[in-house]
């Protein structure tokens, strides 16, 4: 039993959250995870009214995505936030396929989380997770995940108020601060990017399966870090 | 008077039916019903043993508990959402410093459906009277026992702990559902008292009842030509007699009953 996460692939007890500083109209895609960055038709937009934001002043969007057939939709084609919002995506469906946001700007992806984004996880499964960053900026970390206690009223009453309490990480410059966080079944942790090369937050598990296998030729490579390809 | 008469006595008819009853073999039989509230595809495989045999007139074989071995391999189809209350991973807001408060979305969790494989047995005593039947067919005389009416089976002890090891493997074979940690407990209750003992065996009585019910144990078997002396040579062939009639009743031959065939025959 486990719980394998990647901000790179959204599913059901996942959030992509994405903060616009400027006004403009940004045009993205949502696609299947890993391949939502080679579409070539950017058919929903992020409009972005207002000047600069003010410090801690942030109002949020939520878009809801859908998934019909094959295409994932969201439930508004066009958002219009002011500068300095944030507009999360996230989508119920627990029988969609994983998915991204691919943004036609390169700071706008949940492929790669660059400043001012995040990328939140529900645990639903206990264990001990570690995760990394699949692009190879070195960030990386831990989330233990524990198991409630269940076994009597006051123990469930403790647990769902534990729920409620989402845990903080921040990521800056392939560091994550604090590196390792314990949360109980059920708890959501939001990756907050301050600012960073573009990175993911993924299960290491993810990535071991990701290694390539020997005869197979197509693999992602990765573009930074000590395992760097040209 | 007939020409030819065989007796067994009780002692000997329980030994003889050992033998019957083991030469039967396994049976077994598949289909789909519903356990409980579980929708359920199942194979049931059964194998008798004899019990204690009691010759009764006129025409009565009495087996006393007859035993029953059985196994079972099911698959029960189950919708956790009957079982379990809905639930959801609240909505979290968190204070990002310098930036502001997020908040995610309330993600409600639907328990899916779940297939869970179990295998138990266990066996059930039952007696049952076999009345005698004598028929000529193809040439072949058969005296057989067949089980009269619809026997009652009575359930081993066994039978509450294969409810509860249903309950335990659901528990098992759900572990890996999100969320569902601190509610297998529960959920193994849920599944052992909406299935129930009177369930199982309400379930499982008609299936395996026709391994009993309606059962021909063979007693005698004999081509109606029967070879009284072999050839020796071209001019001298076999003699053989043929069987005209064939009885088979219980007598009370004081100071016991007793099994008797009896055969008419010319030449």
């Amino acid at each position: 039993m486990s719980d394998h996460f990647d901000s790179r692939a959204l599913r059901q007890t996942d959030c992509y959250g994405q903060r616009f500083m400027r006004p403009g109209t940004y045009a993205y895609a949502i696609g299947h995870a890993g391949t939502a960055a080679l579409a070539q038709d950017h058919p929903y937009v992020v409009v972005v009214e207002g000047d600069a934001p003010k410090r801690g002043e942030m109002a949020q969007t939520l878009v809801t995505v859908h998934a019909e057939g094959k295409a994932f939709v969201p439930d508004a084609p066009k958002v219009t936030v002011n500068a300095g919002d944030m507009v999360m995506w996230h989508c119920p469906d627990p029988h969609a396929r994983p998915f991204a946001v691919s943004g036609e700007k390169d700071f706008f992806s949940s492929d790669r989380l660059v400043n001012e984004s995040g990328y939140s996880h529900a645990f639903t499964c206990t264990g001990t997770y570690e995760w990394a960053d699949a692009h190879g900026s070195g960030a990386k970390g831990v989330v233990r995940v524990s198991a409630p206690d269940s076994s009597s009223d006051k123990g469930i009453r403790a647990w769902q108020s534990q729920q409620r309490q989402g845990v903080l990480v921040m990521v800056k410059d392939g560091q994550a601060e604090p590196a390792e966080v314990d949360v109980v079944l059920g708890q959501t942790v939001f990756f907050a990017v301050v600012a960073g090369p573009g990175i993911s937050v993924t299960d290491t598990a993810v990535l071991e399966a990701e290694r390539p296998v020997p005869g197979i030729a197509f693999y992602r490579k990765p573009t930074r870090g000590k395992d760097a390809v040209a | 008077m007939s020409e030819i008469i065989a007796a067994i006595d009780e002692g000997a008819a329980n030994d003889f039916l050992d033998t019957v009853v083991a030469g039967l073999g396994p049976q077994s039989t598949s289909g789909s019903s519903s356990l409980g509230p579980f929708a359920v595809s199942y194979s049931v495989s059964g194998t008798l043993s004899n019990g204690t045999v009691d010759l009764i007139p006129p025409g009565t074989i009495r087996i006393a508990d007859l035993r029953l071995d059985w196994s079972a391999s099911a698959t029960l189809s189950l919708d956790l959402g009957d079982f379990l209350p809905e639930i959801h991973i609240p909505q979290v807001c968190i204070d990002i410093p310098c930036v502001g408060t997020v908040c995610t979305p309330r993600i409600d969790i639907t328990w899916p459906t779940v297939s869970v494989p179990v295998s138990f047995g266990d066996f059930v005593r039952a007696t049952v009277d076999l009345g005698l039947s004598v028929t000529l067919v193809g040439g072949v005389w058969k005296v057989e026992g067949i089980v009269q009416g619809v026997p009652s089976l009575a359930f081993g002890p066994g039978t509450a702990a294969i409810v509860a090891g249903i309950g335990l493997a659901v528990a098992a074979a759900v572990a890996w559902v999100p969320l569902i940690g601190p509610f297998l407990a529960g959920l193994a209750i849920a599944v052992t008292a909406a299935i129930g003992i009177a369930g199982l065996t309400g379930w499982l009585g008609p299936i395996i009842t026709p391994f009993i019910s309606g059962t021909r144990f063979p007693v005698y078997e004999q081509p109606e030509w029967f070879e009284v002396l072999p050839a020796t040579s071209a001019i001298d062939p076999a003699v053989s007699v043929h069987i005209d009639a064939v009885g088979a009743e219980v007598q009370h031959n004081a100071p016991e009953d007793e099994l008797v065939l009896s055969a008419d025959i010319s030449a």
